[in-house]
């Protein structure tokens, strides 16, 4: 295939606004997928990204696609991750493109990822297919739209195209834009071999699966190839192309993706962003952009029984094979025994990875609640990384404390600004910019804690704004700010798994929510249970849960013995799953009372 | 274990009404199928009993649902057959539940006729409002003609025992209340009392009725304070708590209850009845009666059993079952006697497991015995689960 007939191009959309459902369409009508096979959501293969209506995993699927100028193009589409937690992955998907369908809904408008997503298309200098999706819905407004892409994005929508994906509306339009619009892929087939790797999945048969675009050169099956930012060599024992279905090739050119299989066993041991050359020929430059993942957010993931320990590292290990976003240690807990303290790219990533543990690996977990890494820059001179705020050292060795601080991206309708602004100067926020995009469409930048927005700002950003506020937000800085240790005691021991650290000002307030939420959840004893929360040797509030007194059965139901029987053994399954701090058991869910705790 | 049954619980369903709190498998009727239920209940006997050993029966119990609504000419017939096929030890405990808007004046002394050697009376209250609010048929005036009727056949010597139910802890009620209704039940010369806390179980009408909000939930604290409060209102009497719920004078605890709760084999029969029965390679068989009336009458028409659960029971199920029913006496678990059907092991072991609390001071374990000790017993359940 001539490079002019390739078009290389992604899509990109707000979540829910028909990303996945324009791809399915587009794979029946390249023929690539028979309609009877056809399933929603083709691409995302995980039963999770098809239930939260989410991609997780970056995917390149080869199409044949004959236009209306009789020519045959190859089309590689290569779906992205959709979620602000893997905005890395994103930008190197879009790297791996040279264009990119931009898809609004018709009803919603330009949203807040949507702008995210598009920035990080133009600084992949891609081209982009403004695409309309929806517009048989009764709210539709194409024309106010395309002023919001006008405005607020800044490029031509003379040549937008509308569709309704949902009923296949459109569908050839867009192909047939990609086609004009986007350009060819342009590369040096001469020179040394530059692919970039845009995603990686690890395959218990074939080791890991590395996703591939080349730019310079051309790879072969048995080349032995160099690996620039590990700095290792690897055989390519394999190349396939997914068509959907996996099709062996021999080769890749330049502007083509594929799937090289080299033997690597670990996902990590491919970082994505990576450049791979050949090993005898070398190219002297990296390509562009690679950065190492960094976690955002971290928690402490422990067995519900703690002789399912090892159960619980193989899941991990096995889980993390394919996440190469996802680091662990192990930690230790004086309140929950044996566990591992994970990183995650942000909290929805904590969130599925936890809810994989669970449904494909069986486990019971015990999570705490997350937290993000602070530097603590101690007395002596050093700094240390903290993740498990538990890990904190006294308070006389700490010089200061500083905390992430990310830019957040708002995009709301005009009339929630001021409860938008009251949220966000409760959470600590900073305003730092306010656009109009139309005349009541509104962008907010603020400068806040990452520690504030990783909890429940997002459904508090939802709930103030009725749903119409979107959020996107990166990292910006560490910041020193008056930052504190709130413990919480039970029976006047220090749980370690329930410590946070707050901001001084915001310590009494959390802590008493957080020890009203607690006596609600802890179920009452053989003893009163007393339950404090206290910064530093100071008792900021104290609640008591009043000892049990009766639990009886009053009755033995006749001969009916099975009936109690069965109680008793839900009750012990109700004990099994409590865990024993200081002699007062605690359900799982305390340990994410700290999670939401100011609506109490 | 050995095998050969000497208990026999026979259930008869029908109520003139089902009070809101009750959920035993009871129907009401307005025309109580007398004659059909009893044949029914023999070919029930007749089916289960071809497989089964007997020994001279020590107790019958007729409970129910109401079943002195079957008349004595029914119990006799059931005590007749028993009689043929089993036999009767000496002194056999042979008890009728009865409710006091259920009972004709002189049913009583015709019931212990036939046979019936003790009564216990669904009482409840000896207050309006209260019976009331516990949906009962009865008022406070029947209530006391029935009790008057005991007191007359224990004195007379026609009955050997007697009992009243009584629920405690219902909203609003006090402690003088209960020691009012208590003093006015056993003045009746009463030697038995089960004092139940009124419980929600859910599925009734009171629990929809909690769920509403159209009645007070029952107060576990109250509760609790009368549980502790009832041995002292009953010591008078000459009546001391030998079960969580239960009470008699020296002599007179129920032995059919006991039998259920140490572990002994029961035959069961009638619609919802429990039975425990000896099983080949297993401790032995649990199995409950569909408590859908319909079906069980249709199913003994046929000639066929009609059964919602049936349940091998291994060494460990006992054992839990053990724990349940023996820490609840006052008397406490007969650790010889638990060694003797499930093994030494299990006692060492459990003793083992009781350590902290015998240590905390919510355990007894002394000559051969574990128990709770009474200001406990209000914790029993979690103090059983730490066990289990």
């Amino acid at each position: 295939m001539q490079a002019k007939h390739i078009r290389n191009f992604s899509i990109i959309a707000h979540i829910d606004h028909g990303k996945s459902t324009i791809a399915d369409r587009i794979l029946e009508m390249t023929g690539a997928v028979e309609p009877r096979q056809m399933q929603a959501q083709y691409l995302d293969s995980m039963d999770i990204e098809r239930e939260r209506g989410i991609t997780i995993k970056s995917q390149a699927v080869r199409l044949n696609y004959r236009a209306k100028d009789g020519n045959d193009y190859v089309l590689h589409l290569i779906d992205t991750p959709g979620h602000v937690d893997f905005g890395y992955e994103v930008s190197r998907s879009l790297a791996a493109c040279e264009g990119a369908i931009l898809v609004v809904d018709a009803a919603q408008g330009v949203e807040a990822q949507t702008l995210a997503n598009v920035y990080l298309a133009l600084d992949a200098n891609l081209t982009l297919v403004p695409v309309i999706n929806k517009i048989d819905l009764p709210a539709a407004r194409p024309e106010e739209v395309c002023e919001e892409i006008e405005e607020g994005i800044g490029i031509d929508t003379r040549e937008v195209v509308l569709c309704s994906a949902k009923n296949g509306i459109g569908i050839q339009d867009i192909l047939e834009a990609v086609v004009k619009t986007i350009p060819p892929p342009e590369g040096d087939p001469d020179a040394p071999l530059r692919a970039m790797v845009f995603d990686s999945q690890y395959d218990a048969y074939r080791g890991v699966l590395v996703q591939v675009r080349v730019i310079d050169g051309k790879i072969k099956k048995g080349d032995r190839v160099y690996f620039m930012e590990s700095q290792c060599e690897q055989d390519v024992l394999e190349i396939r192309v997914r068509t959907p279905k996996e099709v062996i090739v021999d080769e890749l050119n330049f502007g083509e993706t594929g799937v090289l299989i080299c033997g690597i066993k670990l996902v990590r041991d491919v970082q994505v962003g990576e450049t791979i050359t050949h090993a005898k020929r070398r190219a002297t430059e990296k390509l562009k952009g690679f950065k190492k993942v960094q976690q955002m957010v971290y928690s402490g993931i422990f067995p519900v029984e703690s002789n399912e320990y090892e159960k619980l590292r193989d899941a991990i290990e096995k889980l993390g094979l394919n996440d190469s976003a996802f680091s662990f240690e192990p930690e230790t807990s004086s309140a929950l025994g044996f566990g591992f303290r994970c990183g995650f790219l942000g909290l929805l990533h904590m969130e599925v990875f936890q809810q994989r543990l669970e449904r494909e690996y069986d486990c019971e977990l015990i999570t705490t609640a997350p937290s993000v890494i602070y530097q603590v820059h101690k007395m002596d001179g050093t700094m240390m990384s903290l993740s498990n705020p538990g890990e904190l050292p006294s308070t006389g060795d700490i010089d200061c404390i500083k905390e992430p601080i990310v830019r957040a991206t708002i995009h709301t309708p005009s009339e929630y600004i001021g409860a938008i602004s009251k949220l966000c100067n409760d959470r600590r926020g900073m305003q730092k910019d306010m656009r109009y995009l139309s005349a009541n469409r509104v962008v907010l930048e603020y400068e806040m804690p990452l520690a504030e927005i990783v909890f429940d700002f997002f459904d508090k950003l939802k709930t103030a704004t009725r749903g119409y506020a979107s959020l996107d937000y990166e990292f910006k800085e560490f910041r020193k700010d008056d930052l504190v240790k709130l413990d919480i005691l039970l029976h006047n021991e220090i749980v370690d798994a329930l410590s946070v650290i707050v901001h001084r000002d915001k310590a009494y307030d959390k802590g008493k929510a957080l020890v009203h939420r607690l006596q609600k959840v802890i179920p009452r004893q053989m003893f009163d249970v007393a339950i404090q929360a206290a910064v530093g040797a100071r008792i900021i509030s104290r609640e008591t849960v009043k000892a049990l007194r009766k639990d009886v059965t009053a009755k033995c139901y006749g001969g009916d013995i099975s009936r109690k029987r069965k109680l008793l053994e839900k009750q012990k399954e109700g004990k099994r799953r409590m865990k024993n701090v200081g002699n007062v058991e605690v359900p799982q869910e305390a340990f994410l009372a700290v999670l939401s705790t100011d609506e109490d | 274990m050995n095998p050969a049954i000497r208990h026999v619980y026979i259930h008869f369903p029908y109520c003139l009404h089902r009070c809101g709190y009750c959920d035993f498998a009871t129907t009401v009727a307005r025309v109580i199928p007398r004659e059909r239920y009893l044949q029914h209940i023999l070919t029930e006997l007749e089916m289960r009993a071809a497989s089964q050993q007997f020994a001279p029966l020590e107790t019958v119990f007729f409970g129910g649902g109401t079943p002195s609504l079957w008349g004595p000419a029914a119990i006799a017939a059931v005590l007749d057959w028993l009689n043929r096929r089993a036999g009767f030890a000496e002194n056999p405990e042979i008890t009728l539940e009865a409710n006091p808007g259920a009972l004709e004046s002189g049913d009583l002394a015709a019931y212990a006729t036939a046979g019936i050697t003790r009564v216990s009376v669904g009482i409840q209250a000896l207050h309006d409002a209260r019976l009331r609010a516990l949906d009962r048929l009865h008022d406070a005036a029947a209530a006391r003609q029935t009790l008057a009727q005991l007191g007359d056949l224990l004195a007379t010597g026609r009955l050997r025992s007697a009992n009243a139910d009584l629920i405690f802890g219902v909203p609003g009620q006090t402690l003088l209340d209960l020691r009012t209704d208590v003093a006015g039940i056993l003045d009746y010369g009463l030697s038995h009392l089960s004092a139940y806390s009124l419980t929600v179980e859910s599925g009734t009408p009171l629990a929809a009725q909690v769920k509403r909000g159209l009645v007070a939930r029952p107060d576990d604290d109250l509760q609790a304070t009368m549980l502790d409060a009832l041995p002292g209102l009953l010591a008078p009497y000459g009546l001391a708590r030998y079960e969580v719920s239960n009470y008699a004078r020296p002599g007179h605890p129920s032995r059919h209850n006991l039998a259920y709760w140490t572990g002994r084999y029961y035959l069961a029969v009638g619609v919802g009845a429990h039975g425990f029965l000896p099983e080949p390679g297993a401790v032995g068989l649990r199995y409950g009666n569909s408590r859908k009336h319909e079906r069980w009458m249709a199913a003994l028409a046929e000639r066929q059993l009609c059964e919602d659960l049936r349940e091998s029971i291994d060494a460990d199920q006992h054992h839990d079952e053990r724990l349940l029913t023996g820490l609840r006496l006052a008397a406490g678990l007969d650790l010889a006697a638990l060694a003797r059907d499930l093994g030494d092991d299990r006692r060492a072991a459990l003793e083992l497991r009781a350590r902290p609390g015998v240590e905390r001071g919510d355990l007894w374990c002394n000559d051969g015995h574990l128990g709770v000790v009474p200001r406990a017993l209000g914790r029993l359940d979690s103090l059983i689960a730490e066990l289990a």
